[in-house]
């Protein structure tokens, strides 16, 4: 092992992790599958975890989360989670097939599949063999963060959607971490691939049971082929002990859609790394975002588009609301390759302060290397507009009131872009309540 | 009318004009960088014993950095023990106007087309002009000091007034800031040092040309700028260099310091050689400059055009520490062929109700590579702040390219930041209007370049807006077609 970064002590538990799952595999760790996770822990020990004077992760520091002492597991633990606590998560009224992960392992008692056709769903714990293709692709680049799921994402889902096949409910993904009985570390691997035509919704959320610390690791890879259409929700509302980290790489192809919205509402630590390859001309990749955060709350949205080829188009708007002393980080990348001619790309952050403890360090960039491009961005910070608050106010609203409203018209420019109806009342009923005054 | 002739003509012709080399007697020493090279320096220049002292902890201070790779820029290694540190005209004796002065060197100065003579009679520009990092001359001297305002050479302030020197060198930029600071503060052998007294308005410009003529050797020099209480004064600066084949470096620290309700105003046209049309040779020009809003209600304004150098690597900054006090930053940056500019600015917001204006133009042609860099930072002290950035590429090629790393730290309510950054190339349908009312596609270009710069240009004192136009003409030669 070629071991030159300083290891913490989170990095030593992983390696002991990996050596001791490493042990209980007997013949079959010759597999290409296995040599690549091999690699990804050494790639994860050499790069360790990633420090602020890495450029990507300039405002954000990890070393607090990484600090902790994990139960890390290598293979299904018991546990007593039941049906009546995964209900409790799943948004009312929302009617899609169920996958459940608790520490990172796929429950079948507890996911609930209605058979649909065209839709293919393995998990990867069980099928290892489809997982060795698409881990090799991200083997090689980023940062310790992705190495470090690489090694350890044992289990996930893999899940295909075939040629022209549009599925009628949504796919909804629930990450479990257990931590009624201490802090806890997981990490799984989700590989989506929609075929020409294909439509689909996904949707993850992110939870935990227990009063511990729990810190998730998610990488997903998504394949979205030609004329596809993908609409991926991501739902963060955690409490200040629960950390995660989400990487999604998306390749998309001639003249399809991926659609991103992610509403993070809490969480001690949210990182979200977003990268979106435009491979196929006439593609085109929306982004949204919202997060909403009070206390000691962090959250860190990363995103990059790679236009490579012509004729595409991309979207993008974020925005975010801080109270008390929390962080947002967001940093929008767009990159327009020499010959992306005709690219079209658009990108927005707005952000309201509320407290004179809270930060946004914002960091949209542009790198074009091709000509006949149009592209924008904006980055705005400030506070409700005084004259609309006003307004409201002689309309005989208390501030807080007035402040309540306006702060749900900016949340609701995002939460509009939810595809799934029940996800949206869903997301604007949370808005409410965690806002002072009912609207 | 007249003056678009002009730009046409210059267009046609328009290699690089500056590169000429002046044969004027020379004191080089000996290439490579060591505590010696440093001490002599000090000695040569007969400097007070704290200079000696500050340059070399700043020396061992540079030792111990390394090199910055963080911009967006790629070159081989500088090899800083092949640069020579000192390259002076040879005095002969003590000057005592500028009749004395060599006259091959104010014949450069002529081709360069500031003749410091005529500047004297007519213009009322008080010129302080550095070659190799020496001052060789500076006008308008006595008819300042009336006033009080000192304007004179960075060796001449330390000899007659090392305490100002002493007080104010490296409060804005602190001898080790960065790597190429922290070089400048060891070797700068001149550089302008002015100081504007309490309520004087300076009733000139005052402006510093600044050349490199020797070969390998490097260009160092430090410009120190001190506007007392209530005073003002508006600064220019503007440089060139002969064609070499090798690179050449510039590394300069301008320092600008303004106390209550003083205003200094800053303009630059950088015109360094930029390389040939194969990016061969031309100037690394690494730059610090920083300004400090030290007073309530001051305010500093950078204004630059950027047309040459090979490779720029230039943040010209304000920190807004009083209450009330404005930065401003405008820029033009034009690259083409092989030349690569990482340029911006960063405004960081201290006191209360401060405000920032962030205007910055690229222009990328050729095989160039132009980035924006900027940060704006708001403390949570500064209450009130008020920033509001535009960053705009033009890109005139399909084999350049455009960047923009804008980067906003925000940590006060009542704060107020906006930051918008566009890329296009030039609209098929403006270029059409122009062919179709008679003007050629260059000279459309020349026109909407310019109507694209016009915020920037505008904020240039007259004589320079004049001479930035054409350059951006230049510049661009060849780039359309």
């Amino acid at each position: 092992m070629s071991a030159s970064a300083p290891e913490t002590d989170l990095t030593a538990k992983v390696v002991a992790a990996f050596k001791q799952y490493e042990q209980t595999l007997n013949g079959a760790a010759e597999t290409p599958l296995h040599a690549i996770r091999r690699s990804a822990l050494d790639q994860f020990v050499q790069l360790g975890f990633p420090t602020p004077r890495n450029e990507e992760w300039k405002y954000t520091n990890v070393a607090p989360i990484t600090r902790r002492d994990y139960r890390l597991a290598a293979q299904p633990q018991a546990t007593d989670i039941n049906a009546e606590f995964v209900r409790s998560l799943v948004p009312a009224g929302l009617d899609a097939d169920l996958l459940v992960f608790v520490d990172g392992w796929y429950k079948a008692d507890l996911s609930s599949l209605s058979a649909q056709a065209g839709l293919e769903i393995h998990n990867l714990g069980a099928s290892a063999p489809h997982g060795a293709q698409p881990a090799q692709q991200l083997a090689a680049d980023t940062d310790g963060f992705v190495a470090l799921n690489t090694a350890l994402a044992l289990d996930g889902a893999i899940i295909t959607v075939r040629a022209g096949v549009e599925l009628a409910r949504p796919i909804l993904l629930l990450y479990i971490s257990d931590v009624q009985a201490g802090d806890a570390m997981s990490a799984l691997r989700c590989v989506v691939h929609l075929e020409a035509n294909a439509k689909a919704q996904f949707i993850e959320l992110n939870a935990a049971r227990g009063d511990g610390h729990s810190l998730q690791s998610r990488v997903a890879e998504m394949r979205v082929a030609q004329g596809a259409r993908l609409d991926h929700i991501m739902l963060q509302n955690q409490a200040a002990q629960n950390y995660q980290h989400n990487y999604t790489r998306v390749d998309q192809e001639r003249d399809s859609l991926y659609r991103n919205v992610v509403a993070a509402l809490g969480g001690g630590f949210v990182r979200n790394d977003l990268s979106i390859a435009l491979n196929g001309e006439g593609a085109h990749a929306d982004m949204f975002g919202l997060s909403m955060l009070n206390d000691r709350e962090f959250v860190d949205n990363h995103t990059l588009v790679d236009h490579r080829v012509p004729n595409c188009t991309s979207n993008e708007l974020y925005k975010g609301i801080y109270d008390d002393r929390s962080v947002g980080v967001f940093n929008g990348k767009i990159i327009v390759r020499p010959d992306a001619q005709k690219t079209n790309a658009f990108q927005s952050n707005r952000n309201v302060l509320l407290s004179d403890g809270a930060t946004i360090n914002t960091k949209p960039q542009l790198e074009i290397f091709a000509d006949d491009v149009k592209c924008s961005h904006g980055a705005t910070s400030g506070q409700f507009d005084a004259d609309a608050l006003f307004y409201l106010r002689s309309r005989g609203l208390s501030t807080e009131a007035a402040r309540t409203i306006l702060m749900h018209a900016f949340a609701v420019e995002v939460l509009d872009q939810v595809p799934v109806e029940a996800l949206r009342l869903h997301l604007e009923h949370q808005l409410s309540s965690s806002t002072s005054f009912d609207v | 009318m007249s003056q678009e002739t002009d730009i046409l003509e210059e267009v046609t012709s328009g290699e690089y004009k500056y590169g000429w080399v002046s044969d004027i007697e020379q004191e080089i020493i000996p290439i490579g960088l060591n505590e010696d090279v440093v001490r002599l320096i000090s000695a040569k220049k007969n400097e007070p014993e704290f200079m000696l002292e500050w340059r070399l902890k700043a020396f061992r201070q540079w030792e111990k950095m390394k090199e910055p790779t963080w911009a967006n820029v790629h070159y081989p290694p500088v090899d800083f023990q092949s640069i020579s540190y000192y390259a002076a005209p040879k005095k002969k004796k003590e000057l005592q106007s500028l009749d004395e002065v060599d006259p091959e060197l104010l014949r450069t100065f002529d081709r360069l087309g500031i003749s410091l003579d005529e500047q004297k009679r007519l213009s009322g520009v008080a010129v302080d002009a550095v070659i190799d990092s020496v001052s060789v001359a500076t006008t308008f001297r006595h008819k300042l000091a009336e006033l009080g305002v000192i304007f004179c050479s960075m060796s001449e302030a330390l000899q007659e007034h090392p305490e100002l020197v002493r007080k104010y060198l490296g409060s804005v930029v602190p001898a080790a800031d960065n790597y190429y600071a922290a070089l400048n503060s060891a070797v700068f052998s001149d550089g302008s040092f002015c100081y504007i007294p309490k309520g004087v308005r300076c009733p000139m410009e005052l402006s510093t040309y600044f050349r490199i003529n020797a070969a390998n050797t490097g260009q160092f020099e430090r410009t120190l700028i001190v506007a007392e209480e209530g005073s003002y004064v508006s600064y220019l600066e503007g440089c060139t260099a002969p064609m070499r084949d090798e690179n050449q470096l510039h590394a300069a620290v301008v320092e600008i310091l303004a106390l209550d309700n003083a205003e200094v105003k800053y303009s630059t046209v950088q015109n360094w050689y930029p390389g040939d049309k194969n990016g061969k040779g031309g100037i690394y020009n690494f730059v610090t400059k920083r300004g400090l809003c030290a007073g309530r209600k001051s305010k500093i304004s950078w204004t630059q055009v950027e047309t040459g150098s090979a490779i720029t690597w230039k943040y010209p900054s304000v920190v807004l520490k009083g209450d009330n006090s404005v930065g401003e930053f405008y820029s033009v940056a034009v690259t083409n062929n092989f030349q690569q500019a990482d340029t911006g600015t960063k405004m960081m917001h201290i006191g209360k109700n401060t405000r920032s204006l962030i205007v910055s133009k690229g222009i990328s042609a050729g095989k160039s590579q132009n980035s924006y860099r900027g940060l704006v930072r708001i403390n949570k002290t500064a209450k009130n702040a008020r920033n509001f950035s535009q960053c705009d590429s033009l890109l005139l090629g399909d084999k350049c390219g455009a960047h923009t790393f804008p980067y906003l730290e925000i940590s006060q309510k009542d704060s107020v930041v906006e930051h918008e950054a566009t890329t296009s190339k030039i609209g098929e349908d403006i270029l059409f209007y122009c062919n179709q009312r008679g003007l050629d596609t260059e000279e459309a270009v020349s026109l909407i370049v310019n109507g694209f710069s016009r915020e920037v240009l505008n904020q240039l004192p007259m004589e320079f807006a004049v001479e930035a136009q054409k350059l951006l003409a230049i510049s661009l030669e060849g780039s359309v077609g």
